[in-house]
């Protein structure tokens, strides 16, 4: 499948590329190998239920498919849902450092194959979690440490504290709700925050990225389902 | 003097008003099983010849005057007279369920009097179903408190942090009025440091401590324990949101502490002929795994990864007669992802282990021949758990609904306490659960059923249900509002992501003042209202409970109680 949003690659593809619109964190390399659309078939096999599904399979529509090499996709496709499975998350956390381990295994032998710049999962976890913060239209960036928070709130409330200067500017009185929060996850994918439990999105989660809710309806409609 | 048969009809008399009327206490339903019945019948009967025999003694006993004038009109009078207290509380004491103990309560002033004094031991399921002081105030001679807080479904993030389910008030009114306590159960509350630093200096004789799924604490708060009950012989945390600030607490258990028999933290470590754990070890080998159980004929709990594979539960079949609860748990948690149980695994344990009653099984497919098998193996299930991990996943061979797989576990397993269910189920499951499943107590539901039908024939057709738990499924709110008396009978309802609309809320609320309606909204949802575009805002979580303490006050600002 072509690409969806459509870029050239001749003549004065810098300043186009500059300006394209694409779901993307600013900053990111074209060649992205990451950016996939991995979650193409396995969304579509889960049934549409009440409002459970609704993300996964929203993005399905809109990832961009550039000329991937499926062989750096992840085995499976992730459908994640909140709370799904219901097993605690005292046991999913046990696992994921033991599922850490297993794939800083795997990817080490393709760092070489390919030029990725997301780092394995075991290595963001021993870097401790500290992540980019952006924010559209801000001039800087800012760095946090997921693992401060406890949870989703706290973490919108620490944004909002962080950014709300940045918001002054085009309303008078910022409503956190223009605002969409998205990250980008260990694959390069760029995610709404707010679907995975949050040990989950802790592990996950590379980078932050705020934006405006105009731009982001494309990801889904609503912000916390 | 005999037992003539005056007496006899005053007793039935009494069980007759015990039925009918509520004379104080929460009155709720309940009755006492006729097995009971019968043994107090008895017990009666042999006090009253005792009481007969000595008759003549002054024995300058307390003697308690006949009961209070409105039951009195029901017995007749002079019938239920001069029974020493002492004989009552022994009789009472024959009575092992917290249940039965509500429902002699409920008979008169004096046997409520009597009741709540000799209570030992007192269950609240949900920690807003009543305040803390009235509990401490009523029953002040008890010995072992258990408290729940959050519902189940928090153990799956469902529920936002600072929901609630605080202990604190628990341990304070318990330090104010019930000193002799012993024993404190919590499962899914917040504990502070200060709230166990309290509880370890308020109770001299405090001697067992469990914590399940709780958090809220640290090793600090632990220490104070450690360190001040001196009496302390059972310390069980399990799964809980402990902050960790080293290992000093450890230490502070006083070197003569010669009491503690049992602790145990992070796993449970049960003696192998009774219960293994195997759940958190990923990186056993399967075979040496099976090796060891093989040689395990006595277990009768077991709770493993599905790395054991089906080859493993037929070593586990052909093994472990004795075995009474075996749980799989899932080692990857990705919905598409792979397991080494199937259905297979399932059957081979139906086969071999006819004592199983209680089942917790991950897996990625299942088949109703299968649940049929397993149905008429073992008709013993009080617990039946199956979660197959992708969400509405249909019979892997027939790719038809799992309707009939469950259908037959209900109707041949008569006890049925608890159930949860998955996989593409229908509206026709959940007829089947209400004509069979007449005692489940507790249904956990997730990306099923229908229409409101579904919620519906579960609502009406199951009489002893407690607890029902719903997810992502198409109920809304007629089958919110199609049974409101029922809610009375139950403990709690949670629905989320389900078709319930904040109208259907108000309207129970406005209809059943003794529920505490809780619309969780942890995203500030005003703004979703707007983008429906004009359709009925849906609730994403509710929580539907009944209480004697009205609408809480330590609620946070995302929940709403109607």
């Amino acid at each position: 499948m072509e690409a969806a949003v459509g870029y050239v690659s001749v003549v004065d593809v810098d300043n186009l590329k500059a300006t394209e619109l694409r779901l993307g964190l600013p900053g990111t390399a074209e060649d992205h190998h990451n950016h996939l659309s991995s979650q193409k078939a396995m969304s579509s096999s889960v049934p549409s239920t009440p409002r459970g599904m609704k993300r996964a399979a929203a993005e399905d529509d809109d990832v961009v498919d550039a000329d991937e090499d499926d062989e750096a996709a992840p085995p499976v496709a992730k459908a994640q849902v909140v709370g799904w499975p219901p097993v605690r998350s005292y046991r999913k956390s046990c696992f994921q450092a033991a599922a850490a381990s297993k794939s800083k295994a795997v990817s080490n032998k393709d760092e070489a194959s390919k030029n990725t710049t997301a780092p394995s999962p075991a290595a963001a976890a021993a870097n401790g979690s500290l992540v980019k913060v952006s924010m559209d239209g801000a001039p800087y960036l800012r760095k946090i440490d997921l693992k401060m928070y406890k949870g989703y709130r706290e973490l919108r409330e620490a944004l909002e504290v962080m950014f709300v200067c940045f918001s002054g500017a085009d309303s008078a009185g910022a409503n956190p709700s223009e605002f969409a929060i998205t990250y980008q996850d260990k694959d390069g994918d760029l995610m709404l925050v707010g679907d995975v439990p949050f040990d989950m999105f802790t592990c996950t989660c590379k980078k932050l990225r705020i934006m405006k809710r105009s731009e982001a309806t494309g990801l889904g409609s609503h912000p916390g389902k | 003097m005999g037992f003539g048969p005056g007496r006899s009809q005053s007793f039935f008399l009494v069980l007759a008003a015990a039925r009918s009327e509520k004379l104080g206490g929460r009155g709720s339903h309940v009755q006492i099983g006729y097995e009971w019945q019968m043994c107090f019948f008895v017990c009666l009967l042999i006090s009253c010849w005792f009481l007969g025999e000595r008759n003549n003694l002054e024995t300058g006993r307390k003697r308690i005057p006949s009961c209070s004038s409105s039951s009195k009109a029901v017995l007749g009078e002079g019938t239920m007279t001069y029974f020493p207290e002492e004989v009552v509380e022994h009789i009472f004491s024959f009575l092992p369920a917290q249940r039965d103990r509500n429902t002699v309560s409920l008979v008169c002033k004096v046997w409520y009097e009597i009741e709540r004094l000799s209570r030992r031991s007192v269950f609240v399921g949900n920690c807003y179903a009543v305040r803390a002081e009235r509990v401490a105030l009523r029953f002040p001679n008890v010995r072992a408190l258990t408290v729940k807080g959050k519902p189940h479904f928090a153990d799956f993030n469902l529920v936002p942090p600072d929901w609630g389910g605080y202990a604190g008030p628990w341990i304070e009114a318990a330090a104010r009025g019930c000193v002799g306590l012993e024993e404190l159960r919590m499962k899914r509350m917040v504990v502070s440091d200060e709230s166990l630093e309290l509880l370890s200096r308020s109770f001299p004789r405090f001697r067992a401590l469990v914590l399940i799924s709780c958090e809220g604490f640290s090793t600090d708060g632990l220490a104070a324990i450690a360190s001040h009950c001196k009496l302390l012989s059972e310390l069980d945390l399990q799964e809980n949101e402990v902050e960790d600030r080293g290992p000093r607490w450890l230490s502070c258990f006083p070197d003569s502490c010669t009491s503690l028999v049992s602790l145990n933290f992070a796993c449970i470590k049960g003696e192998v002929n009774a219960g293994l754990n195997l759940s958190y070890a990923p990186t056993l080998d399967a075979s040496d795994l099976t090796k060891m159980i093989s040689r395990c004929v006595k277990l009768q709990r077991l709770w493993v990864l599905d790395c054991i594979s089906d080859k493993g539960l037929q070593v586990v079949a052909s093994s472990c007669k004795d075995l009474q609860e075996l749980r799989v748990f899932p080692s990857d948690f990705y919905v598409a992802g792979y397991s080494a149980v199937t259905e297979e695994g399932l059957v081979a344990i139906s086969l071999g282990c006819p004592k199983l009653n209680s089942l917790l099984y991950f897996c990625h497919q299942m088949t109703n021949a299968a649940l049929i098998t397993v149905a008429k193996n073992c008709p013993n299930f009080t617990r039946f758990r199956l979660c197959i991990l992708e969400p509405g996943k249909p019979d892997v061979m027939t790719n038809q609904p799992l309707d009939e797989g469950f259908g037959a576990i209900v109707r041949e397993c008569k006890g049925l306490r608890r159930l949860s269910i998955s996989g593409l189920l229908t509206d026709k499951v959940f007829m089947y659960i209400g004509k069979y499943a007449k005692q489940l107590e507790m249904l956990s539901i997730a990306f099923a059923g229908d229409s409101d039908k579904g919620m519906m024939h579960v609502m009406n057709g199951c009489k002893n249900l407690r607890k029902l738990e719903i997810r992502d499924s198409p109920f809304g709110d007629a089958a919110l509002l199609g049974n409101v008396a029922k809610y009375e009978t139950m403990r709690s309802l949670w629905m989320s992501s389900c078709n319930v609309t904040l109208k259907g809320c108000q309207v129970l609320a406005s209809k059943m003042p003794m529920l505490n309606i809780e619309v969780i909204n942890e995203w500030d949802g005003c703004n979703e209202m707007e983008e429906n575009h004009g359709e009925l805002p849906k609730v994403e979580k509710l929580y539907v409970y009944r209480t004697t303490a009205g609408a809480r006050d330590d609620a946070p600002n995302f929940v709403k109680i109607l």
